[in-house]
C-alpha cells in the first residue's frame, strides 16, 4: 500500500519545492535588483580632449591633447556640483588648471541659484561652445580663448535660468562676484610696471564686487534664433588702499545664434553664431622709470562670426558627415598708452612705455582651445576655413586653413581630432 | 577697406540670413481650428521631448546620441544641461525622459 502511495508522495513534494524554489529564486533577483538601484547621489565624469597637428608661419608640429575631465555631482532634485579641470603640455611641463568649480541649487522651475566659481555668462563662447567638440574650429576667434577680451570666469554667485514667453523663450543670468583684478607689476625700477587684468580674484583685491549677466531671447517657438546682450560693471578693479582701487571697469558683449536643422531646400543644417565683446577700464596713470606719467586707457573689443553647413540630408553617407565651416574674428585693442608730454618722447621712451594687457593677450602659438596669437598686443583680423568629419555625434577629425593679419598676414594649418565623452 | 567697417558688413550679412532663416523656418506652436474643427476652439500643441531634445541641444552642440549614457546618467546630464543652457523644468523633464525611453 505504501509503496503505491510513494510515488504520489514525491510528485507532491515536487509540486510544493516549485513555489518554494521559484520565491527563493525570486527574492534574490529583487535583492540583486535593489543593489543595483540608483541613490540619490549620482557622480558622472564627462569631459573632452584633442589632440593634432599644426603648420603655424611654416613651423610644424605635433601638439599633445588636452585632457579636461567635468566632473558633475547630482544629490537629490535640486542640487548639483560641477567643475572642470584642464591638464595640458604647456612649456617644459604639464599645466593643470581648474576652470570652474560651483554647486548649484535648483530653487524653482525657472531658477537656479549658482554659488562658487563658474564661467562667466558673457557672450555665448566661453560660456557654452568653448569645449574642443562644440566648437567647430580647432582653436577659439580672436579674443574669445584663454587670453580673451572681457571676462571668462568669476568667484561670487549667481541666479539663472530660463522661461517661457509666450511662443518666445528667454534666458537669463545675474550675479555678484569679485570681479576681474588689476596687476601693476613694478618689480624692476630700472623697468617700466607692467599691467595686466585677469579674472583670477579668488581672494578679492577690493571690496568693489561686479555686477553683471546675461539675457538671451529666443524669439522663434523653434528655439532656431537666440539674441542675446551681456554685462559686466565693478567701480573698482585696483587693490585696495592704492590709486588703482577706484578704476572701474565696464564690460559688455552681444551675440547671436541662428541653428536650424534639416533645412530640405539646401539638404542639411545651418549654424550661424556671432558674438562682439567691449571692454573699457578707466583711464589710469602709472609712474615710468623716467619719472614721467604713463597714461593707460584701455577700450578694446573682440568679435567673430562664423557660419557652419552641414549636409545631413545628403543620401551620400560620407557627404552627410562633413562639415564646411567659415570664420572672421578680429581683436582690437587699444594703444599701449599716451605720455603726459608727448612732445618729450622720442624712440628710446617710447620703447620703455608700459605694457599693458586686458585679460592678457600674450601667448605666441595656438594652444588646443585657444586663439592663435602670432602677433601679441596688437590688432590682428583672421580668416579660418574649416572641414570637419563628424565620426559620431561627439568626435570630429578638424581640418582648417586660418590666415591672420595685422602688420603681415601669418597662415596656419591645423588637424585636430576633438572627442567628448 | 577698414577691418571694422568689414566686420559691419558681416553683421549686416548676417542679420539678413537670421532673419530669413528664423522667419522661414519658424512653426506655429498654436493651432486654430477654423472650420474643420468645429467647436474644439483653439488648442495649444506641447511639444514632445524628442522634439525639444532636436530644437534645444543642437543650439550648440549635435544632437545626443540617446544610447550614448545610461537612465541614471542622463538624469545627472539633464541637470547640468538645464544650469548650462537655461532650460526650463519642463524642458529638462521631457528631454530626460525622451532619452531615458529611446537608450
Amino acid at each position: 500500500m505504501m509503496e503505491k502511495k510513494l510515488p504520489l508522495l514525491v510528485f507532491i513534494l515536487l509540486l510544493s519545492a516549485g513555489p518554494l524554489l521559484a520565491q527563493t529564486y525570486n527574492e534574490e533577483a529583487k535583492e540583486d535588483l535593489e543593489s543595483l538601484k540608483p541613490g540619490t547621489t549620482n557622480f558622472l565624469m564627462r569631459g573632452y580632449s584633442h589632440a593634432g597637428f599644426e603648420i603655424i608661419d611654416g613651423n610644424s608640429s605635433f601638439v599633445s591633447g588636452t585632457f579636461a575631465p567635468i566632473f558633475l555631482w547630482k544629490q537629490g532634485d535640486r542640487i548639483l556640483f560641477e567643475s572642470e579641470m584642464e591638464i595640458e603640455f604647456e612649456g617644459d611641463g604639464v599645466q593643470f588648471a581648474l576652470e570652474y568649480a560651483n554647486i548649484s541649487y535648483i530653487l524653482n522651475d525657472y531658477l537656479v541659484f549658482r554659488f562658487g566659481n563658474f564661467l562667466t555668462p558673457f557672450g555665448a563662447f566661453n560660456d557654452r561652445l568653448h569645449p574642443a567638440w562644440i566648437n567647430k574650429m580647432p582653436n577659439a576667434p580672436l579674443g574669445m580663448g584663454h587670453d580673451p577680451v572681457g571676462p571668462t570666469s568669476e568667484f561670487g554667485a549667481e541666479l539663472r535660468g530660463g522661461a517661457p514667453l509666450g511662443d518666445a523663450k528667454i534666458n537669463y543670468s545675474l550675479y555678484v562676484s569679485n570681479g576681474p583684478i588689476l596687476d601693476v607689476h613694478n618689480e624692476d625700477p630700472e623697468e617700466p610696471p607692467t599691467t595686466s587684468i585677469s579674472g583670477l580674484n579668488f581672494n578679492d583685491n577690493n571690496n568693489k564686487k561686479a555686477i553683471g549677466g546675461r539675457f538671451g531671447f529666443l524669439p522663434f517657438n523653434n528655439s532656431a534664433l537666440e539674441v542675446g546682450v551681456s554685462g559686466q560693471y565693478t567701480s573698482g578693479v585696483g587693490d585696495r588702499d592704492t590709486e588703482f582701487e577706484d578704476v572701474a571697469a565696464l564690460n559688455y558683449a552681444f551675440d547671436l545664434s541662428v541653428v536650424k536643422n534639416s533645412i530640405s531646400a539646401i539638404k542639411g543644417n545651418i549654424d550661424l553664431k556671432a558674438q562682439w565683446n567691449f571692454v573699457d577700464i578707466d583711464e589710469f596713470h602709472i609712474e615710468l622709470p623716467d619719472g614721467d606719467e604713463q597714461t593707460i586707457n584701455q577700450e578694446n573689443d573682440a568679435y567673430y562670426v562664423q557660419l557652419a553647413y552641414r549636409p545631413a540630408l545628403s543620401r551620400n553617407n560620407f557627404l552627410s558627415k562633413l562639415e564646411f565651416v567659415g570664420r572672421y574674428s578680429g581683436i582690437n585693442l587699444a594703444e599701449a598708452g599716451e605720455h603726459e608730454e608727448d612732445e618729450d618722447i622720442d624712440d628710446h621712451s617710447k620703447s620703455s612705455f608700459a605694457k599693458a594687457k586686458l585679460f592678457g593677450v600674450s601667448s605666441l602659438l595656438a594652444s588646443p582651445g585657444e586663439e592663435e596669437e602670432v602677433h601679441a598686443e596688437s590688432d590682428r583680423t583672421q580668416w579660418a576655413f574649416g572641414i570637419n568629419y563628424w565620426i559620431t555625434w561627439r568626435s570630429a577629425l578638424k581640418f582648417s586653413y586660418q590666415v591672420t593679419d595685422n602688420e603681415e598676414s601669418v597662415s596656419g594649418f591645423f588637424i585636430h581630432y576633438a572627442l567628448g565623452f | 577697406m577698414k577691418k571694422s567697417n568689414i566686420f559691419k558688413l558681416i553683421l549686416i550679412l548676417v542679420a539678413v540670413i537670421t532673419t530669413f532663416i528664423a522667419f522661414g523656418c519658424s512653426t506655429s506652436k498654436e493651432a486654430t481650428s477654423g472650420d474643420d474643427l468645429g467647436d474644439l476652439g483653439s488648442f495649444e500643441i506641447e511639444k514632445s521631448g524628442a522634439v525639444l531634445w532636436g530644437e534645444n541641444c543642437t543650439r550648440c552642440h549635435n544632437a545626443p546620441d540617446p544610447t550614448a549614457f545610461s537612465d541614471t546618467q542622463w538624469e545627472t546630464i539633464g541637470a547640468h544641461m538645464r544650469v548650462r543652457a537655461g532650460l526650463t523644468a519642463e524642458e529638462t523633464e521631457k528631454i530626460v525622459k525622451f532619452l531615458q525611453q529611446s537608450n
